[in-house]
């Protein structure tokens, strides 16, 4: 079917959370770990086209390339049950297998050399569509392949595929708790490429992620497993109105047009609740839900799984509550209602703003103990304040020129940190500009001059 | 002179006739008057009563049922009894028979002479004394159905005279009534007339044989006096004066002319033409001839329906009561005979239309598939009286025939016996339930049932039952039929999905696959292709039920163009079927604008018989506007994402600190892109979350209880007209400000290319005077989109919130959600 969407998993965090992610669609979608469509999987009226394709011998195979410069996370997969879903000839291991040592220079060096491959994969799986929507990229931003390969590869697809739409799933570290001390420097050259090359990111806060396994879930330190679970609930709830089709919101642009209304704010912020055992194990707190109650906590700051610096004059440029059950239309009529009047939701002052609804199915073979379940993508001006902190982290590092032999190793930088202050000043700009887009003098912000003519 | 007398109170039961018993009692009562005078004892009125009710009853039952067939001879066409009766009565010519002159006749020979002269009278035959009344001797039938009347010689002695005088109306009654009994007998009076003659006839058998009991009496017993011939025969007078007052009135009813006719088949044949039904028309005019040529004769139901006023009214007289409950009963049987047969088995043998039902036989299922109309159902079988369930007081159909000048009661089959009135469309609808069921060829239980015809009494509980008994059946048949065997559910459901886009990904497919061919001008694209295109996007992916049934169409004018005008017509959608029809003829003359092929895409959908009862071509027709409506809205939502989609590229979102200008100009175009998207998407959501969901689900509730067909498709109506209210396709005012609204961002959509050109003029700028040159023409083109844009959703916004405090209150929930999406831009300074 039409608008199909190839998904490209980086690295050792991108690969893992692609695992758990493929687990949940075929789960959703009645596939068996072979690949095959199970028996009962009969009720139909979902696409699974968008995500998979059929073989000759029906076997419905993910639209994913999975790319790492060290062995060990793809030879888990590759020993996992799930190890015959996906295509071999989708799987690319640097055959080096040194990984790139969590350096962001040695991750996107070694991009040029394994350009010709993994392109390859991608051009296949883009002439494999009927008509090819996006990408979808899952890596994190602090360790070095995931970042630095990811920073290439984004890159090149917005080169060679100008009008596809690139959407990518990105990890930001624990800016409290770096688990890599080079971390910042990462950070800052992966977000420079999310802010000129990639059309949508949906920000992945591991320290929110924490977070909300500790309070929501009460689980103190959650396993890679456990928060890669609560990632692909995120991701797969995201893609629900695509996978699960409706009167609206069945391709990705639309989704991605309504949220992104200027090209370069397009950071967006997710929240999901209830997060139940059915998701994640050992997840302890079931409770009732109604639209109005989910649409509430959907707003809530400590369900983001962003942890940001809220101040007064924050706002949501755009809002999209995805809500999957069974529900009435009338019910969302009413809860939007009620979260107006009580201003739950500050929005822009210079554009159209409002929460929008997609209504959408949820998938008939898992139960759920709860009736409604609701994921936000929210496009809000408080997420500078994560920037402003990879900024400091950064300056703070920079200041003292540490860590930087293990850089200037690459031909990148061989002749100094260009790169280094490029990447600042693009994040400061988009600091600035979602600074700018509090105030309602915005549509005109630069000059001060509201017609300009 | 001529009226009845009253009874005496005596006398309460019909005396017709005379059994043997009572015979031999009489004649020993008028021997022992002869002895003595004042022993008339009441007991023999008491005898009399018993008897006589029971004879009339049993001997109309034998007799009717040997009631022989017609055969085509000369003798029997008129009336099968023509051998019996003296068929023509002819006035003796003058002179012929020269009576004696009374003059100087003693008074009891007078009186012999003159009991003799009566009882021939009494038989309608001319006596020597009591003469035709010559002057007023009646030409041709018309005339002898009034009576003949009767004059006395006025040499009879005064005494005689007088009560002469009161016994003769009776002879003008019975020339009457047997003249009415021989020519209403007549098959091209229908069924009904014939067994009312049969019945009356009866009676005239018994009054026959009083007569002949008291001729007898009359040779045998020389004290049978004049005083006594009154006294049998007064009772008999009160009854034969009732069907004579019953004949006159059906007979009366048949000289008034009806004068509307012509104008009423002047509008039948307009009608025709329009729907372009020459077949069709002649056989109307056909009708309508014959009809007129009967000239409105009394018959059918309307016979049943004087009947039974006429039991009413005279229920205070129990001897007029139980006569004309006689009559009906008997003349009611063929009646309710017919009205059985429809309700069982749904077919109609109505050769001289005497039911209420009226089948048009030349509208047949295949006429389904082409009019907008849904004749089949609405017209194949109608009431006569041009009723109809859905609008009870509108008489809407041509055809129907003007109602008698007096008493307004309407002709022949057309009228409807009071006390069916209330029956009428269950007895209509069982019979045209049965019939699709039929045309779908299912066995009918009732073609197999025998039932049992003696017991037909109109007036019972029983017949009653049988109506709601046939109609439930035939209502349930049918609505199974419907439901489980035909899938109606599931189609539509398939409707929903393909139409109103319920999963719309087949549409994306659709759209981006034949997006060269549908920017073409409609005439220019290849529907061949299309479909094929439209097959493709169908077939990959899941399976779509019915997939095979959705056609490719493409209309011959814009869809707002089209519904203002219809609007502009019809004041609102959903009115009559004619108009909708006839206004798809107007548009499509008037359409002289070219539309591109995006704008004239719509779908088509095959249904058959009997499931285009329900989705019918009117019904489909409000399908395909919902359907260009949102297709139209999708197509905008999809230019405007193609739009961000250019925008994404560097030249749009490379920061460029320097020309601030340049920057400013960019984000106000990305505003004004997202405001659009904003209204597009929030129009979008608002139809169908909040529109075609709600009242689809309240259709699929109403639907899993719907008890009747016509309840069924009333809903399904009901159902689509409301859905195209809420979304706004009913009213001028609102269409042309939303028509406005699309067409300007579809507008700014299209000349995306043009300013990503003016982009990449700022970004590379290479001569500063050209950069501000071109700068004034940018902002310019950019500030006529944003004026127009702010201008139009201003005025849109008035609107709703006029509508949806006025007239259509769902539109609340758009208020609001245009409410959220307003910028500053648009709420006044």
């Amino acid at each position: 079917m039409p608008r199909e969407i190839v998904t490209v998993q980086l690295g050792q965090c991108g690969n893992q959370m692609g695992s758990v992610y493929w687990q949940r669609l075929c789960a959703e979608h009645g596939i068996n770990k072979e690949g095959i469509l199970e028996e009962w999987a009969t009720e139909g009226g979902d696409r699974k086209d968008v995500f998979f394709y059929q073989a000759d011998d029906e076997h419905y195979i993910p639209r994913a390339i999975l790319v790492d410069l060290e062995p060990r996370v793809i030879n888990t997969i590759l020993t996992s049950p799930f190890a015959n879903l996906y295509n071999p000839e989708n799987i690319f291991v640097s055959k080096d297998g040194g990984g790139a040592g969590n350096i962001w220079a040695q991750g996107y060096g070694a991009g040029e050399k394994i350009y010709e491959e993994v392109m390859e994969m991608v051009d296949r799986e883009a002439e494999g569509s009927d008509s090819l929507e996006g990408f979808m990229l899952m890596h994190s931003i602090a360790g070095g392949t995931g970042s630095g390969l990811g920073s290439f590869v984004l890159e090149r697809l917005n080169d060679r595929f100008p009008k596809k739409l690139i959407q990518t799933y990105s990890v930001f570290p624990n800016t409290s708790e770096p688990d890599v001390v080079v971390q910042p420097y990462n950070s800052l050259l992966t977000l420079r490429r999310l802010v000129d090359h990639a059309d949508s990111v949906v920000v992945l806060d591991n320290g929110a992620l924490a977070r909300i396994a500790a309070d929501r879930l009460h689980i103190q330190n959650p396993s890679f497993d456990q928060t890669n679970q609560l990632v692909s609930t995120v991701i797969a709830a995201s893609t629900q109105t695509l996978r699960y089709p409706s009167y609206m919101n069945n391709d990705l642009v639309g989704i991605v047009a309504s949220l992104i209304p200027t090209p370069r704010c397009h950071f967006l912020m997710t929240s999901y609740t209830p997060f139940t055992g059915d998701q994640i194990d050992q997840a302890k707190s079931t409770r009732k839900t109604t639209v109005l109650d989910v649409m509430r906590r959907l707003l809530q700051p400590k369900n983001r799984m962003v942890t940001t610096t809220l101040t007064k004059a924050s706002c949501y440029i755009s809002i999209l509550n995805i809500i999957q059950g069974n529900v009435d239309p009338t019910d969302v009529h009413q809860s939007l209602l009620r979260i107006r009047e009580r201003q739950l939701a500050n929005f822009i002052p210079w554009g159209p703003a409002s929460i929008q609804v997609a209504l959408t199915r949820k998938s008939p073979y898992i139960p759920a103990s709860h009736r409604v379940s609701g994921l936000m993508l929210a496009n809000h001006t408080s997420i500078a304040s994560l920037f402003k902190r990879m900024l400091d982290q950064y300056d703070r590092l920079r200041k003292r020129n540490a860590f930087l032999d293990q850089y200037k190793k690459e031909k990148m930088f061989e002749n100094g940190f260009d790169e280094f202050d490029e990447s600042r000043a693009t994040v400061e700009e988009l600091l600035r500009e979602y600074n700018a887009c509090e105030s309602a003098d915005y549509i005109s912000y630069g000059t001060g001059d509201a017609e300009g003519s | 002179m001529n009226g009845p007398r009253t009874p005496g109170a005596k006398s309460r039961k019909s005396h017709l006739t005379l059994s043997t018993k009572q015979y031999t009692k009489i004649t020993g009562t008028i021997a022992s008057v002869r002895k003595g005078r004042h022993t008339v004892g009441d007991d023999i009125e008491e005898d009399d009563e018993e008897i006589q009710t029971n004879g009339i009853g049993n001997r109309r039952h034998s007799h009717l049922a040997k009631e022989p067939s017609f055969i085509a001879e000369q003798s029997f066409i008129r009336a099968p009894l023509n051998s019996r009766v003296a068929s023509r009565i002819v006035p003796a010519k003058k002179g012929k028979t020269k009576a004696d002159p009374l003059d100087g006749v003693p008074l009891d020979i007078q009186e012999a002479m003159i009991l003799e002269d009566l009882l021939f009278v009494l038989m309608g035959i001319e006596g020597t004394y009591i003469t035709y009344n010559i002057d007023e001797f009646p030409e041709d039938d018309d005339g002898l159905l009034k009576g003949v009347q009767f004059s006395v010689t006025p040499q009879l002695d005064p005494s005689l005279r007088d009560l002469v005088e009161r016994i003769i109306p009776l002879a003008t009654y019975y020339t009457s009534i047997s003249t009415f009994v021989e020519l209403r007998s007549h098959l091209d009076y229908g069924l009904v007339n014939h067994a009312l003659c049969a019945a009356i006839r009866d009676m005239l058998k018994d009054y026959q044989t009083l007569l002949s009991q008291l001729e007898h009496a009359f040779n045998s017993s020389s004290t049978f006096t004049l005083q006594k011939l009154w006294f049998y025969i007064h009772p008999t007078l009160h009854t034969m004066s009732l069907i004579y007052n019953l004949v006159t009135e059906l007979t009366q009813m048949d000289d008034s002319p009806s004068e509307n006719s012509s104008s009423s088949s002047d509008e039948d044949d307009a009608l025709n033409e329009a729907l372009g039904l020459a077949s069709g028309l002649k056989a109307v005019k056909l009708s309508e001839m014959s009809v007129d040529g009967g000239g409105g004769i009394v018959k059918g139901g309307e016979v049943v329906a004087i009947l039974w006023d006429r039991m009413q009214n005279m229920s205070g007289d129990p001897t007029a009561y139980n006569l004309y409950k006689t009559l009906l009963k008997a003349a009611g049987k063929p009646f309710a005979g017919l009205v059985e047969r429809w309700i069982r088995t749904g077919q109609l043998r109505d050769p001289y239309e005497e039911l209420m039902v009226k089948e048009s036989k030349f509208i047949n299922k295949g006429t389904l598939e082409m009019d907008y109309t849904d004749e089949y159902w609405e017209r194949r079988y109608t009431l006569r009286d041009g009723s109809s369930l859905s609008a009870p007081s509108k008489r809407h159909q041509a055809g129907v025939p003007p109602p008698r000048t007096p008493g307004g009661r309407l002709p022949g089959g057309a009228c409807i016996p009071p006390f069916m009135e209330s029956w009428k469309h269950k007895i209509l609808l069982a019979g045209k339930y049965l019939n699709v069921i039929r045309e779908c060829g299912i066995e009918i239980k009732g073609d197999a049932q025998v039932v049992d015809e003696e017991d037909w009494d109109m007036d019972s509980e029983k017949f009653y039952k049988t109506i709601e008994d046939g109609y439930t059946y035939a209502n349930r048949t049918l609505l199974k039929l419907l439901m489980d065997d035909q899938a109606l559910i599931p189609r539509l459901r398939s409707l929903k999905r393909y139409f109103f886009l319920s999963q719309s990904s087949f549409l994306t497919h659709f759209m981006d696959l034949a997006g060269s061919e549908l920017r073409k001008p409609s005439k220019g694209v290849s529907t061949v292709k299309l479909q094929s295109l439209l097959d493709l996007s169908l077939n990959s992916g899941e399976a779509y039920a019915y997939k095979e049934d959705v056609k490719i169409v493409m209309a011959t004018s814009g869809l707002y163009e089209w519904l203002l005008k219809v609007v502009s017509v019809s004041g609102a959608i959903g009115g009559e079927g004619e108009e909708f029809g006839a206004t798809v003829g107007s548009a499509s003359v008037a359409a002289t604008s070219v539309i591109d092929g995006m704008d004239a895409l719509t779908l088509d959908y095959n249904v058959r018989f009997p499931l285009s009862l329900v989705i019918s071509r009117k019904t489909i027709l409000r399908y395909q506007l919902i359907f260009r409506f949102l297709l139209h809205l999708k197509h905008v939502e999809q230019m405007l994402s193609a739009m961000w989609i250019d925008h994404k590229a560097p030249s749009w979102r490379v920061p460029t600190q320097k020309h601030t200008e340049f920057t400013q100009w960019r984000t106000r175009v990305f505003v004004l892109r997202a405001r659009m998207l904003a209204f597009v998407q929030q129009i979008l959501a608002f139809a169908t979350v909040e529109v075609l969901e709600p009242n689809w689900r309240k259709l699929e509730a109403k639907l899993s209880k719907v008890t009747t067909v016509d309840q069924l498709l009333r809903d399904h109506v009901d159902f689509l007209d409301t859905c195209l209210k809420e979304c706004m396709l009913t009213s001028s005012k609102l269409l042309r400000v939303y028509s406005r609204m699309l067409v300007t961002c579809s507008t700014f959509a299209l000349y995306s290319a043009h300013f990503t050109k003016s982009v990449n003029q700022g970004v590379t700028r290479e001569c500063t005077i050209a950069l501000t040159l071109n700068r004034n023409k940018r902002w310019e083109f950019l500030g006529r989109f944003e004026t127009n844009f702010t201008h139009f959703s201003k005025v849109h916004h008035d609107c709703v919130q006029f509508y949806a405090s006025s007239e259509n209150v769902a539109l609340l929930s758009l208020v609001v959600r245009l409410e959220n999406v307003r910028t500053a831009a648009d709420r006044p300074q």
